[in-house]
């Protein structure tokens, strides 16, 4: 997870030059860090604070869940430096692009994230010195006869988006014949090649080798390319001191061995990738049974059940009445009331629903400096989202209530008013109630879209499972079964509920 | 408040035959509609109608489908806004911009073809929700005028029941004391035994029979001819949006003067 899409488009010789230049830049960084730190920056004002540290999601072995707990190199790393500096740090798993956003808007005060040092990245962010030099290399699985860039004429390799091993494989794409099929995910590239689709994949070094520590049939055929550095990152000229903390910490680190401890814990002995990667407590003692990812994934996956349940009762309960308000604009005879409702389903019906919870999360707080709860950014897409569906459903019922129902209570003196409340709405409800309950179903799985913008809930929790472990199938395959519970349940007081709300 | 109606209609009916019934004064006219016009987009329904209604009169509208019988009915309690013309009911201008309709309707019962009855509410919340909600009467006296009500039609065991459960009869009768229970000056009936089974026509007739003797001023809309015949004092036949003769029962069954009127009686007679 390396380099933004735009290097992507770079040749190799650009590649290299660009290389370099950060290779200079990072030096020249070190150099004159000891004078700056000396007016710029003081490490020693973070002792006792707290700091929200945002990182990708999973992005093994740097960052990833196991039995739940975020570990890593990067998280070692941050707790590591953090406790030589004696500041603390509250860690938000958020993914890679919205890990840089959250900095940017300054939900969080630093991104430790595999982030590549790049001149680009540096226009936004001032980076740490260099803790890790990362490289892609190239895997094939352990039965391919692949065994250099030549022999993929013709071919498909995969790749993950916007990461280095993505820009790498294009640069030499044309020159050796074969096709760049890019996905979102680790996980999703193995199952590829796993499956015949790809038989290759590109890769930053760490990461295959984790790959392979966990079990991917895979074998590493090439030599590292040269690559960037990851580097911790702050918004531009904001959190120097921290900044200053993280480049004093990491060299305290490097010189008492704890630098090296954690490198050889995710990443072993460097001349022996393959074999030699292992996490802290992967290995024989696993049960790798599928009922024993079942249980070991149970503790997230609930906590993710709880989320995602939380989030849509939450959201329901705003969007009901969102929607009954605005309804009720819609058949409103005021022309300014119906206009608003108008263009409210209009906007919120017409977008997408990870537009809005990106604009709420990232977009709000650049633009008013207030930071935003996630939980707030999440009920608000939702609520908004769902609320212009049932306002429709809404304006449906009323329609839908025999217009001789209005008459005969307006004949007999009623106004609108107590018309709609008394006779039209009590009617309305009972034909609006199958398509509402619907609405919340749609909702519960809509909910998963939140992980984008790195909430919490089961989907989430999923891939972060088997973005550690890889077992992309049978951890959905669980995650299906819980929904498919979940919703029956949900269906079912629905119904209850309908049923008392009839009576 | 049946009696009451009855009092005062019994008197102002008394007032209204001292004179001549054609030449009664503005006074003791309780609908009065002048020029009345109404379209539909370019179809035009009303073509200007003048017609007038003296308190304590029943009145039947008769006419081919597509007259504007049903229409010219709903002029009378606003339902339809009159495209020109003007209509006064019980004193209030509703064709005055600023009428308050809600106030004018509290005088106005008007009794549907398809009862309409509010499904969401027992038989007597049905007929007590007017008084209580409109009105503001206290539920104790609300339910006490509307057991006597449905007493009057005979529905007083019916009164918790849902009304879906009624028979169409039953469900008319409902409805019209629903209508009463606002002690109405006025009321409409828009054809309401045409969607009733054959046998529920009489209690309904019957009903409104009783009202007619009471006194109370009454427009119908209607297909029942020998109901017209018995009840109305005056029967007014519509056709091609205009009337095309009115009179006495006697004179318009017994000696039609239009060609219309007597190819109309000729089929439905």
């Amino acid at each position: 997870m390396g380099i933004q899409q735009q290097a992507a488009q770079h040749t190799p010789l650009q590649r290299v030059r660009a290389a370099l230049v950060c290779a200079f830049v990072a030096l020249l960084a070190t150099l004159s860090l000891v004078p700056k730190q000396a007016w710029a920056a003081d490490a020693s004002a973070v002792q006792g604070k707290t700091y929200t540290i945002a990182t990708d999601t999973t992005f093994a072995p740097f960052e990833y869940r196991d039995n739940g707990q975020l570990v890593g190199i990067d998280m070692d790393l941050i707790r590591a430096i953090a406790d030589e500096e004696g500041f603390s740090v509250n860690i938000q798993s958020l993914g890679f692009n919205a890990a840089l956003q959250a900095v940017t808007s300054g939900t969080a005060d630093m991104a430790i994230a595999g982030a590549s040092i790049t001149d680009e990245r540096k226009q936004m962010y001032d980076f740490s010195d260099p803790y890790f030099d990362s490289g892609v290399q190239m895997a094939v699985p352990k039965n391919s006869n692949i065994s250099s860039y030549e022999d993929l004429a013709g071919k498909t390799v995969t790749a993950k988006t916007g990461a280095e091993g993505e820009a790498f494989a294009k640069s030499i794409a044309d020159q050796y014949g074969f096709t760049v099929y890019s996905v979102d995910q680790a996980s999703t590239m193995y199952q590829l090649v796993a499956a015949g689709q790809a038989v290759a994949v590109f890769d930053d070094y760490p990461v295959i080798a984790y790959g392979i520590s966990q079990g991917q049939d895979l074998k590493i055929v090439t030599q590292m390319e040269k690559g960037n550095s990851y580097g911790a990152l702050v918004a531009k000229g904001k959190n120097q001191d921290l900044l200053a903390a993280f480049n004093e910490g990491l060299a305290k680190c490097k010189a008492d061995g704890t630098y090296d401890q954690i490198m050889n814990k995710y990443l072993g002995d460097s001349n022996n990738q393959s074999s030699g990667a292992s996490s802290s407590d992967s290995g024989s003692t696993k049960d790798n049974s599928f009922w024993g990812l079942v249980v070991s994934s149970m503790p997230a996956l609930m906590e993710g059940l709880k989320n995602t349940v939380l989030i849509t009762l939450m959201s329901f309960a705003f969007a009901l009445l969102l929607g009954n308000v605005l309804g009720l604009f819609m058949v409103s005879p005021n022309h300014v009331l119906h206009a608003i409702a108008k263009v409210y389903v209009w906007l919120f019906r017409g977008t997408p629903i990870l537009v809005w919870a990106f604009f709420f999360y990232f977009g709000v707080p650049q633009l008013t400096g207030i930071p935003m709860n996630i939980w707030v950014a999440g009920c608000l897409t939702l609520s908004l989202n769902s609320g212009a569906y049932i306002t429709e459903i809404v304006r449906g019922a009323i329609e839908a209530v025999d217009p001789g129902q209005a008459e005969a209570a307006r004949s007999l003196g009623a106004s609108y008013g107590l018309t709609m409340r008394k006779v039209i709405l009590p009617q309305a409800i009972n034909i609006a109630v199958p398509s509402v309950i619907n609405q919340l179903i749609i909702m519960v799985k809509d909910s998963s879209l939140l992980l984008a913008i790195g909430f919490g809930e089961l989907l989430y929790q999923a891939q972060q499972i088997y973005a550690a472990n890889f077992r992309v199938t049978e951890t959905l395959i669980i995650v299906a079964a819980i929904y498919l519970i979940a919703i029956s349940i949900l269906t079912w007081l629905a119904n209850i509920a309908s049923r008392r709300l009839n009576n | 408040m049946a009696e009451q109606t009855n009092g005062t209609a019994q008197a102002n009916m008394d007032a209204a035959a001292a004179k001549d019934t054609a030449g009664s004064s503005a006074a003791d006219l309780m609908i009065q509609v002048n020029q009345l016009h109404k379209s539909f987009g370019k179809n035009e329904v009303l073509k200007g109608i003048d017609l007038g209604v003296s308190r304590g009169e029943v009145v039947s509208i008769i006419g081919p489908s597509g007259s504007g019988k049903s229409t010219l009915l709903r002029c009378m309690n606003g339902l339809e806004k009159p495209t020109s013309g003007k209509v006064v009911v019980a004193g209030h201008d509703l064709t005055d911009p600023n009428v308050n309709m809600d106030k004018v309707r509290q005088d106005i019962g008007m009794v549907f073809q398809h009862f309409n009855l509010f499904p969401n509410m027992t038989v007597l919340e049905n007929v007590t929700f007017a008084p209580i909600n409109v009105k503001g009467m206290n539920s104790d006296e609300a339910n006490e005028v509307a057991m006597r009500l449905l007493r009057t039609v005979g529905l007083e065991q019916k009164a918790q029941a849902n009304p879906r459960s009624l028979s169409g009869g039953q469900q008319q009768r409902v409805a019209i004391a629903r209508a009463l229970a606002m002690h109405p000056q006025i009321m409409l009936f828009d054809e309401a035994t045409s969607a009733l089974d054959p046998e529920m026509v009489k209690d309904v007739l019957d009903v409104i029979a009783d009202l007619a003797q009471k006194g109370m001023t009454m427009v119908l809309v209607t297909h029942e001819m020998a109901f017209a015949r018995e009840v109305s004092d005056r029967v007014v036949f519509t056709a091609g949006g205009v009337i095309e003769e009115q009179g006495t029962p006697a004179e318009l069954f017994g000696h039609p003067k239009s060609a219309r009127l007597q190819e109309f009686l000729s089929k439905v007679l």
